[in-house]
């Protein structure tokens, strides 16, 4: 089955890895990759589009040395493998015209300012990843007991997801 | 292709032949393929290497393939003898090499009748030669009671096709789209406002509120659909109390609980109930709507009832008063009005059927014909069926028809002694197992096992009347729908997990308790309500 | 009253228009006029008026004449709301001759200033004597077109003069409004500085402020260490987690590469265990894996066991504490930045180091620099006297612009480096456009900035402070192309004392 992984791209070692330990709930269900560089994480997202697998939330930052995380979410939203991932943006600092370009061009679902709140970004990826999985998976059992159960009951009742049997 | 996936074909396709290797006496060949295609669906069925819906269809396909009349197995017209010409009277070829010297039987409609010596003369590639006395052009011959000819006539291949349509299953479509058509247009959540609204604010009585409105909506709905939809409905009251709370579990488990027991209620409440009837009516016994309502729901309230005071003494609340926000409004427009005034007539016409004479499936056709007409119903609405579960059960009710016709039920029936158990052993032995076999596997696969050797009991000594093979048939369906200790046991049990405030362990202790009391009751109420409410059949 | 110098170029007594006589129409003197008027026995006419009686009313209709033969008289005329002088009349002046000839509403008002003697002919004896006294008419009709002329004369003048009078107007106008601009420009310089010194004060402030959280923090770390190593080695089972515990305080953070690589190998040769844990286990140091790898489950859904989770744990308070240390060093580094920063001399001259400062600039920029390379060369250069938060606002100043020259990406240069005995020098350097040879004067000077609207510096003060401050210590700023593109910008500062 193919697998679906979290993506986090953040070029401070200190606060990637913060982000990931703050996201270990979901590693079990949803395998999570980290990233230093936008280099990096494209590197990493074609490796696992051959293998058939999907990214279903990415959290990027903006302001990196080199390319900077909005102009990588605009290139993923072009892609067809990626054009469905829930893109979330986690920065200190990204100016307005930036945030309009992530909006508009890159379809950012989600804006975290830093610093963040441990349990607020979990809320966040949670919610992001069961719209990820309610529009791309047609067995929603295993993510019932992971994901905003809520969410997936509801969608359950009005499209009939899951039946008796 | 995962191993698991890989065994579970591979022992398909072994267990598939096993009847047809090893030497059954009294079983001839259509009933030792159905057993094959029997065993080999139970595997597949049970290890999921296929979807089970799929495995439905490939049951269906076999037995069309491999048992009816335009199969392949049993298409060509059994050629009968003709004799050859320019020879004395007496001569007589025969295409099929099944004869040998010493005695034959001649072949008449499927069974054997009288014996006859033959004395063979040639025996060709394709044509045996051979002398005989009293035969007549075209007589059928069979070598002994194990030529697979005898004792069965090919089932025309429609009667297999017919599953599909079976009117069973247009009961059950009906009620699909009367629940869809609920959900659309907010009615569940209407109707659950309209109950829990009495049962203010003490946490035991919410509790028995929502076992009872889950219950009633699910009698009318898919369980599934009712808990996802409970579950939405008691998230507010969840969050309201503190972490540690016992109200939490029993809250939630409540959902669960009620929606697998209210489904037994009417014939649409779950598939399990439509295999059975479907294999009482492949034998000429029919259960008015009502009629089984009358039977169901007293088990159903005993049961809710002790389920209550199990909930509330496990998990005693410590919160003393919880608020119950119930937002929404109810659909005005002009289609959600007309499915209110569908939805109660087509109940009430159900209901009543023994009073009025149309039958239960007739008015699911009226209630399809009239959902359709009026627009509550539209093409949306039709293609989100959930045709695989109708699939599901055709398979389950083609398998039926192919045990009993080919007589694999009669056989199981003799091989077995019921009599050392007697009528109320074989009833107890049936639902035991049949809740055993639920909590483990789809509540509608075991059914489907269960159904055709239960239904084949009405052969044996131990099952006398109609009545009494009706009881045991609702024992099975009882079995099949109280399994639910375990998340995989059924999808509302996954459902009601999902929202992590318990665990399997408590779904557990609640699951067991419920399933053996359910039993029990079920039990007492085989013995002395249900013969005499089904006196009449 | 706005005063006016009167144009005394009708006096009757001189019989003279301006000085000169006009031969077409002799005047009378006033001694003829008089003899005139007494033969025509308008003798008593003449009257005495005492002073500050109106003769003449701006507006309403004049049926009196009257010459002047003592006194005076002004004319005055009411323009929006003030009185204004028009004329003084005196000795040989007719008042009120315009509007008596014409039949039109006077002019002007006129009043008398000093007691007048004064002739006054009424309608009718005016039109007796002008219908019987040829002699009169005679002597009158000059007097009236030379009033005039004369008058038309005045009001040709009276225009040159108020001509005249716009220009000057119009340039002290425009010398105001330059004046102004200039004072504006200062004030916004003074602001800034201001606003820099009240900014200055605020951060070291602030500075001083997080100082003792900060220390508290380390020191509870440090503090840390050693409670849990004592934790640790208090009970004999135990000990070896003590040792997992230095370990993660050692070790960094590992590259994601190498973590990813190590998770793969591990989920390998261990596919059943949940990828979380195979991430735990693949921060240690593959060195311990021997002996960590020997406890961990062989099947799946088994319990991994306690032992092995506690040296997992303990390696991770390690990273943990580690973290913790690091993250408080920075915060300290960053405040003592700050403090350096904007330190004031208050006018003494310290000896400041350069290098320092600019180090010190480039870390509170801090994510303002990520985006762009940044080279820093600093061999060692003498010290230079100053002030020190001063010299550093200049660096700011300076590093900030070639960010912006550069936009979303580029090479950032600081080097520095002595010249001679006598200078040190540092350069900035950007790999944006550069500076064209035409602005290279221009920009130091106030008010020049190619930098949008609502920009942090662009009141193009930036340049100009930064150079006023480097000629402030006697050193001196330029701006130069690079090979290759960019601008460079050298400050050369005195060396020593």
């Amino acid at each position: 089955m193919s697998a679906i992984y979290i993506l986090c791209l953040e070029d401070e070692p200190e606060v990637l890895d913060n982000v990931v330990r703050d996201l270990g709930e979901f590693e079990d269900t949803f395998p999570i990759e980290a990233a230093g560089s936008v280099q990096e994480a494209r590197k990493i997202v074609a490796d696992l589009t051959v293998r058939g697998d999907r990214v279903g939330v990415i959290l990027c930052d903006h302001i990196m040395p080199g390319e900077d995380g909005v102009s990588f979410l605009v290139e993923l939203a072009d892609r067809e493998e990626t054009v469905a991932t829930r893109k979330i943006l986690l920065t200190a600092q990204a100016g307005l015209e930036s945030t309009i370009e992530a909006i508009n061009k890159a379809h950012l679902h989600y804006y975290v300012a830093k610093p963040w709140k441990k349990a607020e970004l979990v809320q966040i990826v949670k919610a992001q990843m069961t719209e990820y999985v309610l529009g791309q998976e047609s067995d929603i059992r295993p993510f019932l007991g992971v994901l905003d159960s809520e969410r997936l009951a509801s969608a359950i009742r009005q499209k009939g997801l899951l039946t008796d049997e | 292709m995962n191993l698991k996936k890989t065994v579970g074909l591979v022992l398909a396709v072994l267990v598939f032949f096993i009847p047809l290797v090893v030497p059954i006496p009294g079983l001839q060949f259509a009933a030792r393929l159905t057993m094959g295609i029997f065993m080999s669906a139970a595997v597949l069925w049970m290890l999921e290497p296929i979807p089970i819906y799929s495995t439905s269809m490939l049951v269906i396909f076999l037995e069309i393939m491999l048992i009816s009349g335009q199969g392949l197995l049993f298409n060509r017209p059994m050629a009968g003898v003709s004799a050859v010409p320019g020879t004395v009277e007496g001569t007589w070829v025969v295409d099929a090499a099944s004869i040998s010297d010493g005695t034959v039987y001649t072949l008449e409609e499927g069974r054997l009748g009288k014996a006859v010596p033959v004395e063979v003369l040639e025996i060709g590639t394709e044509r045996v030669t051979f002398k005989a006395e009293g035969l007549s052009e075209a007589t059928l011959l069979a070598s002994d009671a194990t030529d697979w000819r005898v004792q069965y006539k090919p089932l025309p291949y429609k009667n297999f096709f017919n599953a599909l349509s079976n009117p069973v299953v247009i009961l059950f479509l009906a009620g699909f789209l009367l629940a869809g058509a609920s959900v659309k247009f907010d009615l569940d959540k209407t109707l659950t406002r309209f109950f829990l609204r009495p049962f203010g604010t003490r946490p035991a009585m919410i509790v028995l509120g929502l076992l009872l409105a889950t219950a009633t909506l699910s009698a009318f709905m898919s369980n599934t659909a009712t808990t996802a939809m409970m579950v939405t409905v008691i998230m507010p009251i969840i969050s309201q109390l503190k972490g540690d709370d016992p109200l939490r579990k029993a809250v939630a488990l409540a959902i669960p609980v009620g929606a697998n027991i209210g489904g037994i209620a009417t014939p649409i409440g779950t598939p399990p109930n439509a295999v059975v009837l479907a294999a009482l009516q492949g034998s000429g016994i029919s259960i008015p709507f009502g009629t089984w309502m009358v039977l169901a729901l007293p088990f159903a309230l005993f049961l809710l009832f002790a389920a209550w005071l199990l909930l509330i003494k496990l998990f005693p609340a410590q919160e003393a008063n919880v608020t119950l926000v119930l937002k929404g409004k109810v659909n005005k427009s002009g289609k959600a009005v007309m499915l209110y005034v569908l939805f109660g007539v087509v109940a009430v016409l159900w209901m009543t059927e023994q009073q009025h004479g149309l039958s239960s499936n007739i008015v699911a056709m009226l209630a399809i014909v009239a959902l359709t007409v009026t627009g509550v119903v539209n093409k949306e609405d039709i293609r989100a069926v959930p045709w695989d579960v109708l699939w599901l059960f055709s398979g389950g009710i083609a398998l039926g028809e192919a045990v009993s016709q080919t007589g694999l039920a009669a056989w199981f029936v003799n091989s077995i002694n019921f009599e050392t158990v007697g009528y109320m052993g074989v009833v107890i032995l049936i639902g035991l197992v049949g809740l055993a076999m639920a909590n483990f596997l789809s509540h509608t696969v075991t059914a489907t096992l269960l159904a055709p050797l239960a239904i084949s009991l009405q052969y044996s000594g131990v099952v006398n009347g109609a009545s009494a093979i009706a009881v045991l048939m609702v024992m099975v369906a009882i079995g099949s729908n109280m399994g639910m200790s375990l998340p995989i046991s059924t999808p509302p049990n996954a459902i009601a997990m999902g929202t992590g405030t318990f665990e399997t362990k408590d779904l557990a202790k609640v699951g067991v308790t419920i399933g053996l009391l359910g039993f029990v009751i079920a039990v007492v109420l085989a013995k002395t309500m249900w013969p005499m409410v089904l006196q009449s059949l | 009253m706005s005063e006016l110098p009167p144009v005394t170029s009708h006096c009757l007594g001189t019989g003279l228009v301006d000085g000169r006589s006009d031969s077409a129409y002799p005047l009378p003197s006033l001694e003829e006029m008089l003899r005139l008027l007494k033969a025509s026995g308008a003798a008593d006419s003449i009257l005495k008026i005492p002073a500050g009686r109106v003769l003449l009313e701006e507006g309403r209709p004049n049926r009196k004449i009257h010459l002047i033969l003592e006194g005076r008289v002004r004319l005055t005329k009411v323009d929006f709301g003030t009185t204004v002088l028009i004329d003084e009349l005196g000795m040989g002046d007719f008042c009120g001759l315009m509007s008596f000839s014409s039949g039109m509403c006077a002019f002007a008002t006129g009043t008398t200033e000093t007691e007048v003697t004064a002739a006054e002919l009424g309608r009718d004896q005016f039109d007796g004597l002008m219908a019987t006294n040829p002699t009169f008419v005679q002597a009158f009709n000059p007097i009236l077109i030379q009033q005039l002329v004369a008058r038309y004369r005045r009001m040709v003048m009276l225009h040159l003069d108020v001509a005249e009078l716009s220009r000057q107007l119009a340039q002290e106008r425009l010398e105001l409004k330059q004046a102004l601009t200039s004072l504006e420009r200062t004030q916004d310089r003074l602001i800034e500085q201001e606003k820099m010194a009240i900014l200055g004060n605020l951060v070291a402030g602030v500075a001083h402020e997080i100082n003792n959280p900060t220390s508290a923090m380390l020191r509870s770390a440090a503090n840390l260490v050693d409670c849990l190593k004592d934790l640790w080695q208090a009970d004999m089972g135990t000990e070896v987690e003590a040792t997992y515990f230095r370990i993660g305080m050692e070790q960094g953070l590992l590259s994601t590469e190498e973590q990813r690589i190590r998770m793969r190998d591990l989920a390998q040769r261990f596919p059943h265990l949940p990828r979380s844990f195979v991430r735990d286990l693949s921060q240690l140091p593959p060195v311990f894996y021997g002996e960590l790898l020997a406890e961990v489950p062989s099947k799946r859904n088994t319990d991994i066991p306690t032992s092995l989770q506690r040296k997992i744990l303990a390696f991770q308070t390690g990273r943990m504490v580690r973290g913790l240390t690091l993250s408080g060093e920075r915060v300290e580094n960053l405040v003592h930045s700050l403090r350096n920063y904007s330190r004031k001399s208050g006018g003494v001259r310290q000896k400041v180091d350069i290098r320092e400062g600019l180090q010190d600039t480039v870390l509170i920029l801090g994510t303002r620099l990520r985006p762009y390379t940044l080279v820093m060369d600093l061999p060692e250069i003498p010290q230079v006297s100053g002030d020190p938060g001063e010299i550093n606002q200049v660096w700011m100043n300076l590093i900030v612009n070639a960010c912006d020259a550069m936009g979303e990406t580029g090479e950032l240069t600081i080097r520095c480096g002595e010249d001679g005995d006598a200078w040190i020098w540092v350069a900035i350097e950007d790999r944006g456009p550069g500076v064209p040879q035409a602005m290279r004067q221009n920009i130091f000077q106030m008010n020049v900035t190619t930098k949008q609207a609502g920009a942090g510096f662009g009141l193009g003060l930036g340049l100009a402070i930064s150079k006023g401050i480097v000629e402030k210590h006697g050193g001196r700023i330029e701006v130069a192309d690079r090979p290759g593109g960019g601008a460079s910008f050298r400050v050369y500062l005195p060396a020593g004392e």
